[in-house]
C-alpha cells in the first residue's frame, strides 16, 4: 500500500511494540486506509490490539515501524500544538465508559470542546442547546452526568464528539455500557452521521452483532488484520 | 469555569485551605503593621520635633541605642552662633518606676517644660507637664500599668504626677515618658550634663555655616541635621526588629506557598482523569494549566478575604491584651500584601503545573 491524500486515515506496515517487561507486541505489520462516509467496524477480543489500533491512528502514539497518516500527513510530523488542534477540530472520540466530566453539567461538556476549538462562549452555548434539543435531552442542560441515565451519557459523548464537526471520529467500544437495544441505537446513529455528514467512522468492538451497519468488517487477532 | 466547580466539588477542604492562607496573610498583615507602628513610636519623636540640628557627644548617631553626654554649658555657647534661633537641652535616661506594687520601665526625657521643645509629639488626654513632680506617660505603659491621670508613679526615690498621656511613644519593647530637665538630672545625679541638643535656627539662615560653626566652638561633639538624624534612629530601629519581622514574613510566605501547592497537587492527581479526557478531547495549550492558577487565585482571594474581616478585629483585640504591643495599618499595607499573597498564589503553581505535563491523552484508553 502506498500513501494516499484522499485517505483520512491511513496505516502502512505498521508495528507497534511495547517496550518495557517482555516486549509485547501489541501490532504487526498492519496496513489499512478508511475514506470519507464510511464506517469500519473493528471487531476483536480483548487484548487483540484495536485500542492500540485506534490510538495509532489518532496520533497519540506513535509506531515502532511504518507509517501513520492522518488527514494526508504522517503523523509523526505534527508538533504537538497541530494535534491538539486536530484532536479538538478534526477529530472526534467517544469511549466505552463516556468520560464525561463529572464535576460540569451536560452543557458545559459539550461547550467545553468548542471552546477547545475557539468557539466563543455565546455561540458554543447556543450551538450545544441546538444539538441537545435534536438528541432530545435538553431538558438535562444542566444536569450532572450523575445525574442521568447511560443512555443519555452516551448520546451526550457523541454529542460532544460531533458538535466540531469532526471529520473522523474514533469510537472505542461504544456499546460495552449500554442496553442491547441502546447500543445498536447508538450505532445507527453513527451509521447515518458517516452516511449523511461524509464523516469517516471507525469502531472498536466485539460486540458482532453491529456488523450489518458497518460498511466494512475488519477482524484483529493477536495484533494482526484478518 | 471548571476550577469554580473543583472548588464547589470539595467545599470543606477549600474551606479549610483558604483559612489556613487567611491566617498565613493575618500573620504577614500583622507584622507589617507592628513594624509600621514600632517605626511610628520609634522615630516620631524625632520627627515631630522640628529641630534643625541635632547635636550629640562625638561618635553617637541617635538616640536610641547611643550614650551621648554634653555639658549643661554648651546651651549658652550655642545659643550665641549666629543664626541660632534656639538650643534647646534635652536628657534622655532608662529609669525603672513602681506602680501599685508593679515594676516597670520607661525612657524617660526630660526637657525644658517652659519652651516645651523636647516634649511629647502629641498629648491625647490631659496637659503637659508644668512643674517638676509631674509626668507625662505613653498610651500603651499607661493602658499596661492601668495608670490613670492624677495617679503617682514612683521614678526611683522621687514620686511624679501623671499630668498627661501622649501618643507616638512606644517603641514596642519600652516607651518613653516626659518630666522635666531637672528632674530628669536629679534622677540620674548628673546636673552638668545633658544627652543633646535640639537646635532651631533663624529662618533662612545656611545649616551648613551654623553646623561648621558649632563644630569650631565645642568640642567632641556631631552635628545632624533633620534628615540624617531621623533616619539614623529608623536604621537603628530597623536593625533590632526588621531581621525578626523579616524572617516571620519569609516563614509564613513558605508555609503558604506550601499548602497552596499541596492542596493543589492534591486536585490535580484526584482530577488526573479528567485533565487526560481534555487533553484527549484537544484543550489547548494552558487550559489545564489556567485551570490550576485560577484555583489557586479564587483560593487566594478566599484567604485574602477572610483575612481582611479578621485583621482589624484582631488588632483591636491584641492592643487591648497587651497594649504595648502598637500597630500602624494602612490601605497601603493591604494592598502590598495582597499582592504579595496573589504572586505567591501564582508561585504555589509552579510544581503542581509541572506534574500537569505528565498527564497524557493516552491514558484514557487504558
Amino acid at each position: 500500500m502506498e500513501a494516499n491524500s484522499r485517505y483520512i486515515t491511513q496505516l502502512i506496515n505498521v508495528s507497534k511494540i511495547y517496550e518495557g517487561g517482555n516486549g509485547t507486541v501489541a501490532l504487526k505489520n498492519i496496513s489499512f486506509a478508511a475514506v470519507p462516509g464510511e464506517m469500519v467496524l473493528l471487531l476483536g477480543p480483548s487484548g487483540s490490539g484495536k485500542t492500540t489500533f485506534l490510538t495509532l491512528l489518532a496520533g497519540m502514539q506513535g509506531p515502532t515501524s511504518g507509517e501513520v497518516f492522518l488527514f494526508g500527513k504522517q503523523t509523526v510530523e505534527y508538533s504537538k500544538q497541530e494535534l491538539q488542534i486536530l484532536r479538538a477540530k478534526r477529530l472526534g472520540f467517544i469511549f466505552q465508559s463516556f468520560y464525561l466530566i463529572d464535576s460540569l453539567t451536560v452543557i458545559q461538556n459539550v461547550m467545553m470542546v468548542m471552546k477547545f476549538a475557539g468557539a466563543n462562549s455565546d455561540f458554543a452555548r447556543k450551538r450545544s442547546l441546538e444539538l441537545l434539543e435534536k438528541f432530545e435531552i435538553k431538558h438535562l442542560a444542566n444536569s450532572l452526568p450523575s445525574k442521568i441515565s447511560q443512555g443519555e451519557k452516551q448520546r451526550v459523548a457523541i454529542m460532544r464528539a460531533l458538535i466540531n464537526g469532526a471529520e473522523l471520529i474514533i469510537a472505542d467500544e461504544p456499546t460495552g455500557s449500554l442496553a442491547s437495544k441502546q447500543g445498536l441505537e447508538v450505532v445507527d446513529f453513527l451509521k447515518n452521521s458517516a452516511a449523511k455528514e461524509n464523516r469517516c467512522i471507525i469502531i472498536t468492538s466485539h460486540d458482532e452483532r453491529i456488523t450489518r451497519y458497518a460498511d466494512r468488517v475488519l477482524f484483529i487477532s493477536d495484533g494482526e488484520l484478518k | 469555569m471548571y476550577a469554580f466547580y473543583i472548588l464547589k466539588e470539595h467545599k470543606v477542604r477549600y474551606l479549610l485551605t483558604a483559612l489556613g492562607i487567611s491566617l498565613c496573610a493575618l500573620l504577614m498583615l500583622f507584622l507589617i503593621s507592628i513594624y509600621k507602628g514600632v517605626s511610628y513610636g520609634s522615630v516620631e519623636y524625632v520627627r515631630s520635633g522640628n529641630a534643625d540640628l541635632w547635636v550629640l557627644q562625638k561618635h553617637a548617631t541617635n538616640i536610641l541605642r547611643s550614650t551621648s553626654l554634653l555639658p549643661s554649658s554648651y546651651k549658652e555657647r550655642l545659643n550665641k552662633i549666629q543664626g541660632v534661633e534656639s538650643a534647646s537641652p534635652v536628657f534622655f535616661i532608662l529609669a525603672s518606676i513602681k506602680h501599685k506594687n508593679r515594676n516597670g520601665s520607661l525612657y524617660l526625657t526630660g526637657y525644658d517644660p517652659k519652651s516645651g521643645i523636647g516634649g511629647p509629639p502629641e498629648i491625647i488626654k490631659g496637659r503637659n507637664i508644668l512643674s517638676d513632680d509631674e509626668i507625662v506617660l505613653d498610651k500603651a505603659f499607661a493602658a499596661k500599668y492601668e495608670i490613670k491621670i492624677g495617679d503617682k508613679i514612683q521614678v526611683r526615690d522621687d514620686s511624679l504626677v501623671v499630668t498627661g498621656i501622649c501618643t507616638g511613644t512606644n517603641m514596642f519593647v519600652i516607651q518613653y515618658a516626659f518630666i522635666s530637665l531637672k528632674m530628669a538630672q536629679y534622677i540620674i545625679g548628673y546636673r552638668l550634663f545633658v544627652s543633646c541638643y535640639q537646635v532651631h535656627v533663624i529662618p533662612g539662615s545656611n545649616l551648613e555655616n551654623i553646623r561648621s560653626a558649632i563644630y569650631s566652638g565645642l568640642k567632641n561633639v556631631v552635628v545632624f541635621d533633620k534628615k540624617t538624624f531621623l533616619e539614623n534612629n529608623l536604621r537603628e530601629m530597623e536593625s533590632g526588629i526588621l531581621p525578626l519581622l523579616f524572617i516571620i514574613t519569609i516563614i509564613s510566605a513558605i508555609v503558604l506557598t506550601a499548602i497552596l501547592s499541596l492542596i493543589l497537587s492534591i486536585s490535580i492527581l484526584e482530577k488526573h482523569k479528567d485533565f487526560a479526557i481534555m487533553k484527549a478531547l484537544g484543550s489547548p495549550h494552558g487550559f489545564i494549566t489556567g485551570i490550576v492558577v485560577r484555583l489557586s487565585v479564587m483560593l487566594s482571594f478566599a484567604g485574602l478575604t477572610f483575612a481582611l474581616v479578621l485583621f482589624f478585629p484582631m488588632v483591636s483585640i491584641v492592643e487591648r491584651i497587651s497594649p504595648e504591643v502598637s500597630t500602624k495599618s494602612s490601605f497601603s499595607q493591604i494592598l502590598v500584601v495582597s499582592f504579595g499573597v496573589l504572586i505567591i498564589s501564582i508561585i504555589s503553581t509552579i510544581l503542581p503545573v509541572r506534574s500537569i505535563r505528565k498527564i497524557y491523552p493516552l491514558e484514557i484508553f487504558k
